[in-house]
């Protein structure tokens, strides 16, 4: 995978260069996300200033807000576009010539990806990223940087291996979208996107634990914010790590599988 | 007579059948579409019954109120994207698939909009619909007061599709591209789950006048609680339908433009 370096620089350049070639599009794109941050900030200043309450499950108002933009920022960090390059590729038919380039698909794959979550890192995460940490007031040490850095990197790559199996079912599906749509519907709940997971029933909670959900944004902004102890971070991050390494394996053998499903016609 | 309303009627009632068969004849694929969609509803219930869990909730609003509030939202908008697919339009604008449509004797709204919609939100509505009927029986409700919310809630959801397929062919003119229609129908879902007034006063008059999302939930479910006077609700109607005839007049003024493949637009 790693022979000719030289064709993933190339493919991930392109990726940039294709998501810029329509600027006023990007740039209200981002505009909306923006705002659909903003949504649930406003809704729990609501809930916070209408019931004159200070504190939420522990959580004040001023962390909520660095909560949602921080969790936003992350979502949209880790977030991409694997899913929507396979469906493409497979049900186009365009898979059976990549198959056969010098590049391998899935490097191609993560390359091209990697191009997305730049634009959305420098464009969306990263102001979102310095609001949050702002807003929350809270001093952030090296040592804590790092930490957030190795769940950010265990976050992307359960991101990436998960839109890679979901994009896999375009070889026998029409479409990616649904089951797509099924599945990241309840990451979004069980990752504390919607919600704090601490919102959410002990019961429930103790369940994600032993899933690789909590890893993919709420282990990452409550390091952030110091909102969880030591343990629960260190739990967290090997299990993502051990969850990732699991899901990678299984993802190679698939897609040995799967491929030989793969007609010139596409899936 | 090729302009006729009933030939335009007739030309979207046919397309809608036939995108109809289209999605059912994938089965197992129009299943998951289902499942997907019914899904959706579920999200703001979740979202609403999670809120009220650990806290009293937005002032003002009861847990059911709130319930009823953003399933009608989701009832709204599934209802909407289920004849009307903004980023299919999007995608189909700028590939020129529209050339030799366009051509055709009917209404262009007819044209554009016809067999785009996304068929499995049946069950999102479905699912809505029961939510809204659960709240309903929670609240105290008149019939009289059911029947403005279902009157509001029609010229509501008219204004709204109204205004989508302008701003879809207002991002093709001046934006083109996918990510931002792309990305607008989840936008209005999450804004939509929560009263406006949460968004303040700068909130209420950008989604009643700029971007009217607030026509089709808020204030048909403002008249279900008794909000509504007897003049708002006059106010309202003649504002929908302001807001209507502004956005289709805009919607032909910018499709008219559109010459062939997608590229050709000025």
């Amino acid at each position: 995978m790693f022979e000719n370096i030289d064709g993933y620089y190339a493919v991930f350049i392109a990726g940039l260069k294709s998501r810029l070639v329509y600027k006023k599009d990007w740039v209200m794109w981002m505009l909306v996300r923006f705002a659909a941050a903003l949504v649930m900030v406003l809704v729990f200043t609501a809930i916070y200033l209408g019931s004159g309450t200070t504190s939420i499950k522990g959580f004040t108002l001023p962390f909520i807000y660095s909560y949602f933009f921080i969790e936003n920022a992350i979502w949209f960090g880790i977030s991409t576009d694997i899913l929507g390059q396979m469906q493409d590729d497979i049900q186009g038919g365009t898979v059976a010539s990549a198959l056969i380039k010098p590049i391998s698909y899935t490097g191609r794959l993560l390359s091209n990806g990697l191009a997305n979550t730049s634009m959305s890192l420098i464009a969306v995460c990263l102001p979102l990223l310095v609001v949050g940490i702002a807003l929350s007031g809270v001093a952030i040490s090296l040592q804590t940087a790092l930490v957030f850095a190795g769940e950010l990197v265990i976050a992307y790559g359960l991101y990436s291996v998960f839109s890679f199996l979901i994009g896999t079912t375009a070889v026998y599906l029409v479409e990616v979208w649904a089951v797509s749509s099924i599945y990241w519907g309840i990451v979004g709940i069980m990752n504390g996107v919607l919600m704090p997971l601490s919102f959410l029933p002990v019961w429930l909670q103790n369940i994600l634990t032993f899933t690789p959900f909590p890893a993919m944004a709420y282990t990452e902004v409550s390091t952030l914010l110091g909102t969880v102890s030591s343990q629960y971070i260190i739990e967290t991050m090997a299990s993502g790590a051990i969850w990732l390494a699991v899901l990678a394996c299984f993802a190679y053998l698939w897609w040995g599988r799967v491929r030989k499903d793969i007609t010139s016609a596409g899936g | 007579m090729g302009d006729g309303i009933l030939e335009s009627i007739r030309y979207l009632l046919i397309t809608t059948k036939y995108n109809l068969f289209s999605f059912t004849y994938y089965r197992a694929q129009f299943v998951l579409w289902l499942v997907s969609s019914l899904f959706i509803s579920l999200y703001p219930f979740i979202a609403v019954t999670v809120i009220y869990s650990v806290s009293t909730g937005i002032q003002g609003w009861n847990y059911y109120q709130l319930l009823f509030l953003s399933s009608t939202a989701s009832a709204a908008i599934g209802i909407i994207t289920m004849f009307i697919s903004i980023s299919e339009i999007n995608y189909m604008l700028i590939h020129g698939r529209y050339d030799a449509k366009l051509l055709r004797p009917y209404n262009k709204l007819a044209i554009i909009s016809g067999g785009t919609g996304f068929v499995p939100n049946i069950s999102n509505i479905m699912a809505s619909g029961l939510l809204i009927i659960y709240s309903l029986a929670n609240l105290n409700v008149t019939a009289i007061y059911i029947l403005e919310y279902v009157v509001l809630s029609a010229f509501g959801i008219a204004a709204l599709a109204l205004f989508l397929l302008m701003l879809t062919s207002f991002s093709y003119r001046y934006f083109r591209g996918y990510s931002f229609i792309g990305n607008f129908t989840g936008f209005i879902r999450s804004v939509s789950n929560y009263p406006l007034t949460v968004y303040g006063t700068t909130g209420v008059i950008l989604f009643t006048v700029l971007l009217p999302i607030g026509t089709a939930y808020f204030y048909p479910a403002e008249a279900v609680l008794g909000n509504v006077s007897s003049f708002g609700f006059a106010l309202y109607i003649i504002g929908t339908v302001l807001v209507g005839s502004v956005s289709y007049k805009l919607f032909n003024m910018l499709i008219k433009g559109y010459t062939g493949s997608g590229s050709a637009m000025r």
